[in-house]
């Protein structure tokens, strides 16, 4: 990155505001379109996220910034950045939660695939009730109607 | 990690979770249909589909019209989302007596609803694959392992919206690569791994739009090395060459260079220097090269300047005693800020 890149500053839900590198802001596609389509605002305005969840989302950006670059693909550092990426997604829950619904309302895809793929690494050699018991879904399935639904697949349930 | 509360996931946006299902193994997807009623029908939308070995070797007689029914209502009733990804990997018993998949006619329904990444993996691939796959303007991304198949690309080929193509195993024939390349025209990765180039007097890479190229042959096994290697891609950023050296090498335009890994094998051949030494002169622009070699490969005299080089490592497959050839290629790197040498 050339130290000279313009700045721009989000603000999020709770009103707090972030200053960072145009770059690593457009790395949200929402963002970048707004830009593109011709904002000229002091700040941009993130609802829905939180500063402490925006901060997250842009110190990933931040890392990110450079890896979509042909050289950046390189294994080496793509073996490194994915061990950040591992550690970045360790948090509870409610924050995996609230980075996935940031992901998506920014429009960042791969943040939104890590994300979404670490609830499904939650999911994965689970049985049913244990699925439900990890994010507290109740089954509002009489026994009948469950097993209907199994005998519509009955391949993927034996 | 702490546990919610309340059921956040089962209200998020069915596109959210639809995501999230394309992560998992398909047969685990669609048992999530009877988490609760909000989770029932999630997996018809999902948008990456994925098959293996595995899961079709573990279907029972008893279940394999409830699978074939289940991916003729996934693939060709489709709602209104187009495919991100179909996958077919390591099926090895997809026609045999027990199992009769129609892989051809689930191929042609993916493309036919828009699908932008293919990824197969099967024996005996070129048999089965449609012509739509040659003219299909959705596609991304094509992976192609075609093991025991000769690839014959169709004259009408224009993939036009292919960035990624990485090809595997396969065998070519006449200028089938040149036709197939020339007819990406916004292509930006190419590899060619473990690929027989053993019928082809040329193998002919002209891109303008390339960035990334692969070639890696590193099969212990005998090849026919008569032909030549032409390549001329001007926007060219990352070159991979592992193979032993061929009879000739062309290489044009590489202005771009910035990464280069070249690991190359003598052969017998009597102008295996000199053709190694076309290889090296080609890629003078690099900015940053890893180098392996058996031995003194390189004609000295005909070394060029390598201007751009600031960071350059070595590997030798072993040393020899006769690697005094090094000192003359530092020489040609005036610029050169960082040297690595590793002893095996």
């Amino acid at each position: 990155m050339e130290s000279t890149s313009k700045k721009v500053t989000l603000s999020s839900s709770d009103g707090r505001t972030f200053e960072v590198e145009e770059a690593v802001a457009f790395q949200s596609q929402t963002i970048k379109h707004l830009y593109e389509t011709g904002y000229t605002g002091d700040f941009i305005p993130v609802p829905n996220v939180t500063g402490d969840i925006l901060s997250m989302v842009l110190r990933y950006c931040e890392k990110h910034v450079d890896s979509d670059t042909a050289a950046g693909k390189e294994s080496f550092y793509d073996n490194k950045l994915k061990r950040w990426d591992a550690l970045f997604v360790k948090v509870d829950q409610s924050t995996l939660f609230d980075l996935i619904l940031a992901a998506d309302f920014m429009n960042i895809n791969s943040l939104m695939d890590l994300t979404c793929k670490t609830v499904a690494n939650m999911m994965k050699g689970k049985t049913t009730e244990e699925i439900r018991g990890t994010f507290n879904i109740k089954n509002d399935y009489t026994p009948e109607a469950e097993e209907m639904v199994r005998r519509e697949n009955q391949w993927a349930f034996e | 990690m702490a546990m919610c509360v309340e059921d956040r996931i089962s209200n998020f946006p069915d596109h959210i979770r639809c995501h999230i299902l394309s992560f998992l193994p398909i047969k685990a997807a669609v048992r999530t249909s009877i988490i609760s009623t909000k989770w029932r029908y999630l997996f018809a939308s999902i948008s990456t589909i994925k098959f293996d070995g595995y899961l079709m070797s573990g279907l029972t007689e008893r279940n394999l019209d409830s699978f074939k029914n289940f991916v003729d209502r996934l693939l060709k009733f489709p709602d209104q989302v187009s495919l991100d990804c179909f996958r077919l990997n390591d099926i090895i018993s997809w026609n045999d007596e027990d199992h009769n998949f129609d892989v051809s006619d689930w191929i042609c329904a993916a493309l036919c609803r828009g699908v932008k990444e293919i990824d197969l993996d099967l024996e005996n691939l070129w048999d089965i694959l449609p012509a739509l796959l040659f003219t299909c303007h959705s596609l991304v991304t094509l992976k192609l392992v075609a093991v025991g198949s000769e690839i014959k690309v169709p004259s009408d080929v224009c993939l036009g919206h292919l960035k990624t193509l990485q090809l595997r195993n396969s065998k070519f024939v006449g200028d089938s690569i040149h036709r197939l390349i020339s007819n990406c025209h916004v292509l930006e990765d190419l590899a060619f791994i473990d690929c027989d180039f053993e019928y082809m007097r040329e193998v002919n890479i002209q891109s303008p739009s390339l960035k990334r190229l692969v070639l890696v042959y590193d099969l212990a096994v005998f090849e026919n090395i008569d032909y030549v290697v032409v390549i001329n891609t001007p926007n060219l950023v990352y070159f991979q060459y592992t193979d032993t050296v061929v009879k000739g090498y062309t290489l044009t335009n590489m202005k771009s260079l910035e990464k280069a890994h070249i690991n190359i094998w003598k052969s017998d051949s009597i102008d295996c220097e000199t053709s190694a030494t076309h290889l090296i002169q080609g890629i003078r622009n690099v900015r940053s090269l890893s180098l392996t070699t058996d031995e003194a490969i390189f004609l000295t005299s005909r070394l060029p300047i390598f201007h751009n080089l600031i960071e350059f490592k070595y590997d030798s497959h072993g040393f020899d005693g006769i690697e005094t050839w090094l000192v003359e290629f530092l020489h040609c790197a005036p610029n050169l800020e960082t040297f690595t040498l590793n002893f095996p």
